[in-house]
């Protein structure tokens, strides 16, 4: 419908689109014999015509989005449509403007799950790639764009509290409501979502389902998994699913997680409802300890945890780690630290556990923390839009950016091992060691059976900003995820896979891989939900 | 009687007796020689404190020819064998000290910040890593002892008068410099932070005093930088702006005023010497990097400093006065 | 132009931790870097040979062979080749003995232009330098901003210093040697991906004393004139933090605090 326009031409043009963009062409035809001469001419206006040709497309897919959306809910200016290529996996390359991946189209702003129907419909049709979009926090390429044709649907405007619903502890909101407004709202008669990741000032509700978000209180409240009551979504041909909020039920497998963590590569989701909790604040009671060893911290985690209790925060730091979160006390030792929190009884026997913890692992522990320290950094560790602002013109300014990580998850008698074993291989096998300026990491969210470790290395850079991944990140990353692999772990423990993590997609889930392929085929058969995001795709290695 | 010999400050003529100090701690206030090498055109600038000032009248750029300096030293210390020669680690006394050092065949401390005597022998202090570390140095070869001497750190007290000789210095030697100054122009008043070596710096809970940051750096002579907060609120414009996502600055003073630390401000502040804050609250981040804490208003702090200073500077033009009439 | 850039490795500062209950610095996690001020000097080498593109560009340091991948590094970058004088012999070898054997070596090789850094970050004593232009017999300018790479030839240089009243224009003969200070605008540029991996070892030389044949009483320790007898650490920031409230009497506390150190 789209490019019926000389329709006859277009195979041969879509084989010059593959060879014009893959690699630079530069060739002097000023000395070439005639004959030569002519035929290059002729071969380099095939491939204008053919940008012409292509450009005609994309002014065509914009002219029919017009029918379907006004044109304030079309975005094509092209600092957006930069902006909009990457997302924090390639920051560093985009605050350089050196970004090696195509724009969108244009952004769209549906304002309802019809009009988001009549897109995906449009785009399923046409073969257009969608990138589902609510909030822009991703760090692991799930929003980043590997085709030519991409539109991006972000929930700007699916910005609804549809009902906060305090008797039956439930609050349904649209796909684009920022999790801190609903926070806020709900801190006003004294509840809370439970959920606080540290992008909470920015990211939005679908975004958080989408990519099995996790919060700094998780050890309490869980992940956003555990949260998601039921939800609305949009699938590529057009059919939208409730799944409606109960309790519990034992009917069949739980549909919910077919669409949590979907990373937009199933469907688009337009609204959730999640539990919400009762807050007490006066009750917070924080603790901090400096420690001798990482093992120390979390043979201390595991003890809490296994005992049953649940404190909101359960933390333990490598030196590197804690000198880079705790410079005023850390004292270059690793850190502890707890928080409890709920009704009064539950913290008190929260807190009665955690100093028998201690306790109990009294050789490991250096000293204790004075507990305001530990209360004023949380009450200033959430990254707001401005705090990425600065970033990013840190980044310009700079030759170096922190913040660089991966997080894994394991259960508790191989954790430690994990750790060890990345931290010595780094230090023996990468070859641009020289340049780190940190590596450590902490664990951060615990379970019964376990718990994660978030990796954080930061480096001076020392080559082009758009080789900095693949210098740097990438072979890093490579060695948390194959150390964390070969011992059993899961290779993302809360940022998703995005796109640089899907060559070990097969690896991190083996036999049950099949599960998965068979979700993508059944309900993305034309594989137009976000290229490249979870599933390997051949064409999108040469952005990798 | 031990004789040393100190290299004039050409910048700051008067102060070179300063490092009379120095003299006195390495013969431990036994009685000694102190002679001075000064380069003026003026005789009335010259400092108090020394036996004996050997003047050279600086036609063209002599004090700023290392080599020249070098040579008419080299002719003293040929006549008058000094046991010491100190050096003010200026920019010039920092090229001239090295190459004496070499030329006399003996070891060289350089930018020494304090003269200690342990187990009866002298031990000279100077910094390393940027003042993370010190170091306390032997001198083993034979004398003289050359030392080059960190600039503000000594300061001498007349405590009883000497009788100057003045004698001047009428060889002509040839220098072998080929340095020729083809200009010089005044230092235009823009500036960056990260060349700074004072910074008043103003963050949130400067917001009130932010005009007073001026006044207060100028009267340190450095300048002004500020907090992200300043920057946000469109007070101040983000080129000044210190951490993370503005700039990693090591000037040798800090002074933060109202900025509560946060870790991508503190980011920025990897090697300065002396961090100095104001703030209304003792337990901020920034005070426990901090070598002086100063508790209260940004605005009466600075006001009440600035005031000291005007004060301090009444009396130096009053020293001067009652100087001229000497 | 032959451009010798002598070049340092220190160890990176900001990695420096200070073990509370040992009272000591931890150095083993201490990663070195180029040192700021060389980093100045190398990038306006860079320009010198933009300039004239016949240089040749050849770096020089005196470290233990640990910093072999950093030379590794400079030499993807567009320099021509790369000298590591390195023996366990010159260990312990102060300024004076590290300039003999710096001196000794520049002695036996041709150029027009020395370029070093002002300053090293460890050190800061700009003594190398100086003492290498009284070995070699050449003029020396330390603090140098800016190399007014037009104007400068095999046999002269011109440059400019900023201090901290004016800024001042200078001419100079060559041979000699160029210290260059920090600033702001220096920077080195990256190699590119491919070269990144490429194996640079045939152009870098690593020579020991065997080779510059120094007698062995003027290296090292033996060689030294100063000795470090006693070395403890400054970071006493959190010890020595002295509190004071804005009154009378702080400000006058603050006032001798900063006439002390020379600020007032």
């Amino acid at each position: 419908m789209v490019r019926n326009h000389k329709m006859e031409n277009f195979p041969i043009l879509i084989i010059l689109l593959y060879f014009f963009r893959n690699f630079s062409i530069f060739i002097d035809i000023t000395n070439m014999a005639p004959y030569h001469k002519d035929k290059w001419v002729k071969y380099l206006f095939g491939l204008v015509t053919q940008t012409l040709e292509e450009s005609v497309n994309n002014e065509m897919i914009i002219e029919q989005l017009k029918t379907v959306l006004k044109p304030t809910q079309i975005n094509t200016n092209s600092e957006d449509l930069y902006d909009a290529s990457a997302d924090r996996y390639k920051k560093y390359a985009k605050a350089r403007k050196v970004l090696d991946v195509p724009s969108p189209l244009a952004i769209v702003y549906p304002d309802s799950p019809e009009q988001v129907r009549d897109l995906l419909v449009f785009c399923n049709t046409n073969q257009v790639n969608v990138i589902p979009r609510a909030g822009k926090t991703a760090t692991e390429g799930g929003l980043e764009n590997w085709k030519e044709q991409t539109l991006v649907i972000d929930a700007l405007h699916l910005d609804r509290i549809i009902n906060i619903d305090t008797y039956n502890m439930q609050a349904t909101v649209q796909a684009g409501v920022p999790l801190q407004e609903l926070e806020d709202a709900l801190r006003k008669d004294g509840f809370t979502t439970g959920h606080s990741p540290q992008s909470k000032p920015v990211a939005k509700l679908g975004g958080l389902v989408a990519t099995r978000s996790i919060g700094q209180f998780s050890t309490l409240y869980g992940a956003i998994e555990d949260m998601v009551v039921g939800l609305e979504c949009v699938f590529p041909d057009g059919h939208i699913s409730r799944i409606k909020n109960v309790p519990r039920r034992s009917g069949g497998p739980d549909i919910r997680h077919i669409v949590i963590g979907n990373e937009g590569t199933l469907c688009y989701i337009t609204e959730v409802t999640v539990k919400i909790f009762k807050i007490y604040p006066e009750n917070n009671t924080f603790y901090g300890y400096l420690i001798k060893d990482i093992d120390t911290g979390i043979k201390i985690l595991r003890e809490v945890m296994v005992n049953g209790f649940r404190p909101s925060v359960a933390r333990t730091y490598s030196e590197e780690d804690a000198a880079q979160h705790f410079y005023h006390f850390h004292k270059n030792k690793c850190v502890l630290l707890f928080m409890a929190e709920g009704p009064e009884g539950i913290v008190k026997a929260t807190g009665e556990a955690i100093e028998q913890a201690v306790e109990k692992f009294k050789d490991g522990i250096i000293e204790q923390v004075d507990s305001k320290h530990i209360e004023n950094w949380f009450n200033n560790l959430n990254w707001s839009q401005q705090d990425i602002d600065d970033e990013f013109e840190g980044m310009k300014e700079h030759d170096s950016h922190s913040g660089f990580t991966t997080e894994i998850s394991a259960d508790w008698s191989t954790i430690t091992e994990i750790y060890h074993n990345v931290i010595k291989r780094i230090k023996e096998d990468y070859p641009r060691y020289h340049d780190l300026t940190l590596l450590g990491g902490h664990s951060s969210h615990s379970y019964i059976n376990g718990t994660n470790m978030y990796f954080v290395y930061n480096y001076d850079i020392h080559c082009a900003p758009e080789d900095e991944m693949r210098v740097y990140h990438h072979p890093l990353q490579r060695i948390i995820v194959e150390e964390t692999l070969k011992l059993g772990g899961s290779m993302c423990h809360h940022h998703g896979i995005g796109k640089f993590r899907n060559e070990w997609t097969k690896m991190e889930h083996g036999s049950a891989y099949y599960m998965l392929e068979k979700l993508k085929e059944a309900f993305d058969p034309n594989g137009i939900m976000n290229f490249g995001t979870i599933f390997p795709q051949e064409e999108g290695k040469k952005y990798q | 009687m031990k004789r040393t010999l100190i290299l004039g400050d050409t910048g700051l003529p008067k102060r070179s007796n300063d490092l009379l100090e120095v003299s006195n701690r390495i013969y431990d206030g036994k009685k000694h020689e102190s002679w001075l090498l000064a380069f003026s055109p003026d005789q009335e600038n010259l400092p108090e404190g020394f036996e004996r000032i050997i003047l050279v009248q600086d036609e063209g750029n002599i004090c700023e020819d290392a080599r020249y300096i070098c040579a008419i030293i080299m002719d003293l210390h040929s006549t008058y064998a000094f046991d010491a020669i100190l050096i003010p680690g200026t920019w010039i006394g920092r090229m001239v000290a090295p190459r004496l050092a070499k030329r006399l065949q003996v070891g060289l401390v350089a930018e020494i910040n304090d003269v200690k005597t342990r187990d009866d022998a002298l031990e000279f202090v100077r910094t390393a890593y940027s003042g993370n570390i010190l170091s306390g140095i032997a001198i083993t070869s034979s004398p003289p002892i050359i030392l080059s001497i960190k600039p503000g750190i000594f300061t001498w007290e007349q405590k009883s008068g000497v009788n100057t000789i003045i004698q001047n210095y009428t060889k002509k030697l040839q220098s072998p410099s080929s340095l020729t100054c083809l200009k010089r122009k005044q230092r235009s008043v823009s500036y960056d932070i990260r060349d700074s070596k004072v910074l008043v710096s103003g963050g949130g809970g400067a917001k009130r005093a932010y005009p007073l940051l001026e006044t207060l750096a100028k009267a340190l002579g450095g300048e002004v930088s500020v907090s992200r907060k300043l920057v946000d609120q469109g007070i101040a414009n983000r080129t000044i702006q210190v951490g993370q996502s503005g700039k990693i600055v090591n000037p040798r003073l800090y002074i933060a005023i109202g900025i509560d630390g946060a870790i991508q401000h503190v980011e920025g502040l990897r090697n300065v010497e002396t961090i100095l804050s104001v703030n209304t609250h003792s337990d901020a981040p920034i005070c426990s990097i901090s070598d002086v804490v100063v508790v209260g208003d940004a605005k009466i702090f600075i006001e009440k400093l600035l005031q000291r200073i005007a004060l301090e500077n009444e009396g130096t033009i009053h020293d001067q006065y009652r100087g001229e009439r000497k | 132009m032959n451009i010798i850039c002598l070049v340092k490795f220190v160890p990176d500062i900001t990695g420096f931790t200070y073990d509370y209950h040992a009272s000591a610095m931890v150095r083993e996690h201490t990663r070195m870097v180029l040192n700021p001020d060389d980093e100045c000097a190398l990038s306006f080498a860079f320009k010198l040979k933009e300039q004239h593109p016949e240089s040749l560009i050849h770096v020089v340091s005196m470290a233990p062979s640990s910093v072999v991948p950093h030379m590794h590094d400079l030499l993807r970058l567009p320099v021509d080749r790369g000298t590591l004088i390195s023996d366990p012999l010159f260990a312990g070898s102060d300024t004076y003995a590290t300039s003999e054997v710096l001196g000794t070596y520049l002695k036996s090789q041709e150029f027009d232009v020395i370029l070093s850094g002002s300053r090293s970050l460890d050190g800061a004593t700009s003594q190398i330098p100086g003492q290498i232009a009284q070995m070699l017999g050449f003029d020396h300018m330390l603090d140098i901003t800016d190399i007014d790479v037009g104007r400068t030839s095999r046999t002269d240089a011109v440059f400019s210093i900023e201090g901290e009243k004016e800024t001042t224009t200078w001419s100079m003969q060559l041979p000699g040697v160029l210290s260059l200070a920090r600033s702001s605008t220096c920077k080195l540029p990256y190699p590119s991906y491919a070269d990144l991996q490429k194996d640079v070892s045939d152009k870098l030389t690593i020579l020991t004393n065997k080779e510059l044949g120094i007698d062995s009483t003027h290296i090292g320790l033996e060689g030294s004139l100063t000795k470090v007898v006693h070395t403890y650490e400054a970071n006493s920031r959190i010890r020595e933090k002295t509190v004071v409230e804005a009154d009378d009497e702080g400000i006058e506390f603050v006032f001798s605090y900063l006439k002390e150190r020379g600020f007032v």
